[in-house]
């Protein structure tokens, strides 16, 4: 009985370092806010859409009609700079307004609410389908 | 049937868009646009054509868009003969149309946009201009093409806001004499559109990007110049048509879907016997496209 404390007391702290020691801290997600001139409609946005289609990095988009904005969460550990968002935006043929880039921690990402649609990366290796995982 | 055509060819631009031109059609670099249309006519000497156009339109730069339309209909009417009246058709492919727009001038503020862009291309010869039916050649509302490469030029603009918008167009289609067969005179066209969007009935919300509901009201004014039949000059052809538009139109972030009705308002039509339109009904749905992954090869950038 007494063995088996002392074991029980050596192997149970044993066992909550060993989870500490494996538990990585989570890469930061990098936030892109930018404002739009240009953008007023939902087909405005979906011709932003097609250039971030083009991204792998960008996971999640959010877009703000009434504010003509557009937020963009990146991959975890991601980091992106203004011009490359302004980039973006000048290819679907609209004057991008200014950026702010934000650090989050991942559990204040914001993944579901109005306007957040997640973007899809197709995967197949064939065009074909590529293109229909793309657009259907 | 070939009115409806140019129609088509002109197809859209603005925040929702026009129905019935699409010259202003916004498309992005990589992005391709494509539009199914049915639109049915009726006019004097029970005159029914019912037109399946499509619109494509694909961003080749952020300035750059090329678009085509392909059409597909039958028409047919009532002629009186000395046997009583004979009714009269034809069908199959109309001419179409590729241009190309070059977004000249772009004025993007935090309220409004403006874009002016010119643009030309072609018709191309896919219908036919010369249908024969028992009595001869079938008059030029029942042939589908006009038997050349026509020239075609134009200049469109569009400014919007988020609760408003308009588009405008002014356009040429120039059509050289063919050697057989009905050949339409040139056509000078100016459409004008002004939208109101409505739903969401409070307005936007703070956030989110809420499917909408709004009112397109648009005129169509066409000029055709006198056809010939086999070379000859004839003067009961071409004439002057003022024609208003009111569409209901949904729009989403991937398509759009609008259904309307066109009401000619003002028509003075060259000699006599033409067919003279009644109303029209027309209803599009449009979807966004990206473009096929070869565009994409070299990056996001």
């Amino acid at each position: 009985m007494t063995r088996g404390a002392v074991l029980l007391a050596i192997v149970l702290p044993l066992r909550a370092m060993a989870q500490t020691d494996t538990s990585v801290p989570e890469a930061p997600i990098t936030r892109a806010m930018a404002m739009l001139n240009g953008v007023f409609s939902p087909r405005g946005f979906f011709n932003i859409t097609v250039r971030l289609y083009q991204h792998p990095e960008v996971e999640w988009a959010k877009f703000d009609l009434k504010k003509s904005r557009i937020t963009l969460d990146f991959r975890p550990g991601v980091t992106v700079t203004s011009e490359e968002i302004q980039r973006i935006i000048i290819d679907a043929g609209y004057k991008p307004g200014p950026v702010t880039i934000q650090s989050l921690p991942p559990n204040q990402a914001s993944e579901t609410g109005p306007g957040w649609m997640k973007l899809k990366h197709p995967t197949s290796k064939n065009p074909i389908v590529r293109w229909f995982e793309l657009n259907f | 049937m070939r009115v409806l055509l140019f129609l088509t060819a002109f197809g859209a631009l603005a925040a929702a868009s026009p129905a019935t031109f699409v010259t202003a059609l916004p498309v992005a670099k990589d992005q391709w646009l494509i539009r199914f249309n049915f639109q049915q006519t009726l006019g004097t000497s029970s005159f029914l054509s019912s037109q399946f156009p499509i619109n494509n339109a694909y961003g080749l730069t952020p300035k750059l868009a090329l678009l085509f339309t392909f059409n597909q209909g039958f028409a047919s009417l009532n002629r009186d003969t000395a046997q009583g009246p004979l009714n009269i058709r034809s069908g199959g492919s109309g001419d179409t149309l590729a241009f190309a727009r070059y977004t000249l001038l772009r004025v993007d503020k935090p309220k409004s946009t403006l874009r002016v862009a010119p643009l030309a291309g072609l018709f191309m010869p896919a219908g036919s201009n010369s249908f024969q039916g028992p009595q001869g050649l079938l008059p030029g509302s029942l042939q589908t093409g006009s038997g050349t490469v026509d020239p075609y030029y134009g200049v469109t603009m569009g400014y919007n806001t988020s609760h408003w918008g308009m588009a405008l167009d002014t356009t040429n289609r120039n059509n050289p004499v063919a050697a057989q067969g009905i050949s339409p005179g040139g056509q000078f066209r100016a459409d004008a559109q002004f939208q109101l969007e409505f739903y969401p009935p409070k307005g936007l919300p703070d956030e989110g990007l809420p499917a909408g509901v709004d009112l397109s009201f648009e005129s169509n004014y066409v000029q055709d110049g006198k056809g010939r039949s086999n070379g000859v000059a004839s003067e009961s052809t071409g004439g002057k048509l003022l024609k208003q538009d009111l569409f209901l139109e949904l729009f989403t972030l991937h398509w759009q879907v609008g259904a309307g009705v066109q009401v000619p308002i003002l028509r003075d039509l060259n000699g006599s016997g033409q067919i003279k339109q009644r109303i029209g009904f027309s209803v599009f749905f449009e979807y966004y496209l990206a473009a096929p992954n070869w565009r994409h090869k070299g990056g996001h950038r």
